[in-house]
């Protein structure tokens, strides 16, 4: 049984009579212990879906799912105190901005101890202990000082490992990161990296690892999921989805990487930008953006289809031994 | 914290000094000579006017009075009350505590109130609670506390008889001042049916006083709560887990308290100007009917030394603000320098 | 990483409300503030042709007589009249007009005496600027009452008076505004390029930093107004305002105070009348923050 079901997740906002998909389609499955990329350019849908899957959307999202499955739980039919009881326990989440997702008025040992608090029946002196443990495991040098320590007296890399030693302080079976070092300096990006990697082949949790930054996830990822205009458009392990992409755009996000081009060769930016969830063009949603476009494209949107390896939702897939065009 | 308090003393000083300034320069700015306004309307022969400008000091040179008052002030002397002859220290420290006990009774009343309204407010945006107190806030914030003040007594004590006119305790209770509070020495004294009717007394002229501070304090508690709301932090705080009670009322109130804060203190000080006016709906005899009544007199030495004194107080009340804004916000602790 | 989309000329100063009447229509608050102050201001320069009677006349025959749908009211006095037989509504309509008036120049007299110490403040660093700030700071110190009294006990009480003493206690608001205004538009990219261009300090001053600040110093302008009406009633009702027969709002509820118990009307509507337009300049300073600062909008 797989870790995570999610089957056609949809999440509207706006008035209900003209609602504004945000999500829509959304399919994902996630086995024990897997690592899974996720990956989009901003404003693909990517975050509004895994705070769907949390349930930390506002009270003006609407969301709607065929299938919402965590573990053996159906999230869609529990209660909304049951709900909670899962996170922080058995799924958690780390975010882009570490330095904002602390709270400015309470000392970092508090945090972390809040959440022990929350979930398990332990003593003072224990949440204390274990605290420090966590510290001590996510690389914070001098942890017992640490405790006492105020948010704004830490940098950047340093709140993003307090962050995932809340996250992990009741060790979830699933970690969402969700663009865990986009907010950090290069080179701490890669220490975070190793950290969540190091942690997620210690404690054996599944990690979904949310990004804009497609080799960020290359590295890491068994598989991958590209989002586009709320929609997944391409699936399969990475390392296929990088060497032998099907849809246009993963091509497109791949040839816009300045690593795969040679000098003096130009670099392919993908013009235009996503559209917004009330401008999507009709047919599939990819097409004013595509090189490869046909009038079939305008009309008709197309279905995720089971393809090789993985699924992609493209009425023309590329043909993984053509040359770049 | 020690650090933070002292550099925030030492700002207070350029205050403190600018305050005695205006205070004398008020002094000068009065119209009519002193002399004259000592010595009543009965004329004066010019010689005996010029012995008593020397004999006060007002031939001397403006610096050399300026740094004469100040050492009376640094030492307690304000001056004596051209009405009664008593000194105004003694005076305004008769009359400070009824309105001191006036003004922490109606803040208390409005934090009670206006805190749990504008959280609501705001965790419920939109909704027709949301709209009721944010109207009945900003009708409360543009109240005239005069006609307001009339009003409940018009409903309260003259058509309901449940609460006094005026005054602060009835006249057959004999209560020993030991602090000037009602409330407290009536509890030294034992006395539990003064102390009932001290309370019965305070109820009216605290609500009525407290009007305006709980309408700002609902409207900027729900205003600071819907920002905290937004916030990562918040957020984060759900995705551990937390109840919605304990993320509201633990996290986005505490992050939400530093502006309220503000505005609380704020509050405290333009209290004074509503004491003023609801002391003199109250007959409730605090600082500010005795200045009015000093206004009305004409008598200069009260004005001055009272002014001096409420400033005093209100810097007082703003250190206090401070000091609670770095308890509650530790990044301003720490860029104490 | 470059942007893809670069604003359109760094060296243009921000729109300042373009489509501001647009927001402003769909802001109930504020539509239903400016109805009310132009209902009130109609009344109130139209008070010759709509109050039944001079503000001063008295009805010896009529003391205290009830509004008219009570027992013992006429149509004479639709709102009843007050001890010495003066109509009730005719002294309200003829109050407005003292009010408003009063606002108008408290808060004129404020914004332009604010905007040039304010400007002053901000553009001269050094001596000047922070003798005018401790200035304001001590007079922000008072409560604002206590210095209006203050400045009252000084001059003698009068309308005249009163009004300067609430003008003065306003001042250090537009002061700080606008200070802080030129002090924040002075470090934006567009004045610097306007520098670079050549602008010598006064043609920026007028030309691009001081219409940048107009939308906070309108609102203040606007509370101000409330706060001015307010604060010059709380002083008549004092004593130290406006004196007898003046039929201004405040001084009507003090001269009427020992009726209270009698006469509900005689206090009832003059408070009404001050209530209803505070509120309504309050209604029209949020609801014009809210349009000029849509991040503060909920």
């Amino acid at each position: 049984m797989p870790l995570l079901d999610i089957e056609g997740l949809r999440v509207d906002f706006g008035d209900r009579g003209r609602p504004l998909a945000a999500v829509e389609e959304f399919d994902l499955r996630l086995d024990v212990g897997a690592v899974r990329g996720l990956v989009g350019e901003s404003g693909s849908g990517k975050s509004v879906a895994m705070l769907a899957l949390m349930g930390l959307l506002g009270p003006d999202a609407r969301i709607a799912a065929d299938r919402l499955h965590f573990g053996d739980a159906d999230l869609l039919a529990l209660s909304r105190g049951a709900r909670r009881g899962l996170l922080g326990r058995e799924m958690a989440m780390v975010f882009q901005d570490p330095i904002a997702s602390l709270d400015p008025c309470f000392r970092i040992g508090a945090q972390i101890e809040e959440t022990i608090a929350r979930h398990e029946r332990l003593g003072r002196s224990a949440r204390r202990e274990r605290a420090l443990e966590l510290l001590r495991s996510v690389g914070i040098p001098a942890p017992a000082s640490r405790l006492a320590a105020w948010p704004h007296q830490l940098s950047g890399g340093m709140c993003q490992r307090v962050m995932i030693a809340i996250a992990l302080a009741c060790r979830p079976r699933l970690l969402i990161a969700d663009e865990p070092t986009t907010a950090l300096d290069v080179t701490v990006q890669a220490q975070i990296m190793g950290l969540l990697l190091d942690l997620q082949r210690r404690t054996g949790m599944a990690l979904l690892l949310v990004s804009h930054d497609l080799p960020l996830i290359a590295e890491t990822a068994q598989r991958t999921s590209v989002m586009y205009a709320g929609r997944i458009v391409e699936e399969r392990p990475t390392a296929s989805l990088v060497a032998r992409p099907r849809h246009p755009y993963t091509r497109a996000l791949l040839d816009a990487l300045p690593e795969r081009h040679r000098r003096g060769e130009r670099l392919a930016a993908i013009h235009g930008s996503v559209p917004t969830p009330g401008a999507r063009p009709a047919g599939c949603a990819f097409h004013p953006r595509c090189p490869w476009a046909r009038p079939r494209c305008a009309d008709e949107a197309p279905a995720l289809l089971a393809d090789g390896d993985g699924s992609v939702r493209c009425h023309f897939p590329l043909d993984p031994g053509a040359a770049s065009g | 914290m020690p650090a933070f308090i002292l550099s925030r003393l030492l700002q207070l000083v350029p205050v403190v000094l600018g305050m005695t300034l205006l205070a004398f320069a008020l002094a000068r700015l009065i119209p009519g000579d002193p002399v004259e306004t000592m010595m009543g309307e009965r004329g004066i022969d010019p010689a005996h006017h010029a012995a008593m400008r020397h004999a006060l000091g007002l031939d001397r040179p403006l610096a050399v009075q300026y740094l004469d008052y100040l050492g009376g002030v640094a030492s307690g002397d304000l001056g004596r009350s051209l009405v009664t002859k008593a000194p105004v220290l003694g005076e305004f420290l008769t009359v400070f505590p009824a309105t001191v006990e006036l003004s922490v009774i109606a803040v208390a009343f409005a934090i009670a109130v206006g805190l749990p309204v504008g959280v609501i407010a705001a965790v419920r945006r939109g909704s027709a609670f949301d709209w009721l107190a944010m109207t009945a806030s900003l009708t409360g914030y543009s109240m005239p506390v005069f006609w307001w003040g009339l009003l409940l007594i018009l409903l309260f004590s003259v058509h309901l008889g449940w609460t006094p006119v005026a005054g602060r305790i009835d006249v057959l209770y004999d209560v020993p001042p030991v602090t000037g509070f009602l409330l407290v020495d009536t509890l030294i004294a034992r006395d539990g049916a003064a102390f009932a009717s001290a309370l019965h007394h305070l109820v009216l002229p605290a609500i009525v006083l407290g009007t305006i501070p709980l309408a700002t304090i609902a409207r900027m508690t729900r205003s600071a709560m819907l920002e905290v709301l937004q916030a990562d932090h918040i957020r984060a705080a759900r995705a551990k887990g937390l109840t919605s009670f304990r993320v509201v009322f633990v996290h986005a109130l505490r992050n939400a308290m530093i502006p309220v804060v503000t505005v609380i203190g704020l509050a405290t000080g333009t209290l004074l100007a509503g004491a003023i006016l609801t002391e003199t709906i109250f007959s409730w005899p605090g600082v500010g009917k005795w200045l009015v009544e000093a206004v009305r007199r004409r008598d200069y030495p009260v004005l001055q030394g009272g002014i001096l004194l409420v400033a005093g107080a209100v810097v007082c009340v703003n250190l206090l603000v401070d000091v609670l804004y770095g308890l509650l916000d530790p990044r301003i602790r720490h860029a104490a320098r | 990483m470059i942007p893809a989309s670069a604003p359109s000329g760094i060296g243009d100063p921000p729109p300042a409300g373009a489509s501001s009447w647009r927001l402003f229509r769909r802001n109930r608050g504020a539509l239903i503030g400016l109805s009310v102050i132009a209902a009130v201001a109609a009344t109130a320069v139209l008070a010759p042709f709509l109050a039944p009677h001079g503000p001063a006349e008295q009805f010896r025959g009529a003391l205290l007589q009830s509004p008219m749908w009570m027992e013992g009211g006429s149509a004479e006095f639709p709102l009843g009249t007050d001890p010495l037989g003066r109509d009730l509504l005719s002294r309200l309509l003829w109050g407005g007009r003292v009010s408003l008036t009063v606002g108008f120049f408290v808060v004129a007299a404020a914004l332009l005496a604010g905007v040039v110490l304010g400007a002053l403040a901000g553009f001269a660093r050094g001596l000047t600027g922070i003798l005018i700030m401790r200035l304001m700071d001590l007079m922000l110190a008072l409560p604002s009452l206590l210095l209006a009294i203050v400045v009252v006990a000084v001059l003698g009480p009068s309308l005249i008076n009163a009004a300067v003493a609430v003008g003065a206690v306003q001042l250090p608001h537009f002061v700080r505004l606008t200070r802080g205004a030129v002090l924040a538009e002075l470090g934006k990219e567009y004045v610097i390029a306007s520098r670079i261009a050549g602008a010598g300090p006064l043609r920026l001053a007028l030309s691009t930093v001081l219409p940048n600040c107009a939308p906070p110093l309108i609102v203040q302008g606007t509370l101000g107004f409330s706060t001015a009406v307010l604060d010059v009633a709380a002083l008549g009702f004092l004593g130290l305002g406006a004196q007898p027969p003046t039929p201004e709002w405040g001084t009507m509820l003090a001269d009427s105070l020992a009726f209270v118990q009698r006469a509900w009307w005689v206090v009832t509507f003059p408070g009404l009348a001050i209530l209803v337009t505070v509120l309504a300049f309050n209604l029209l300073g949020d609801g014009l923050r809210d349009i000029f600062d849509p991040r503060l909008k909920r």
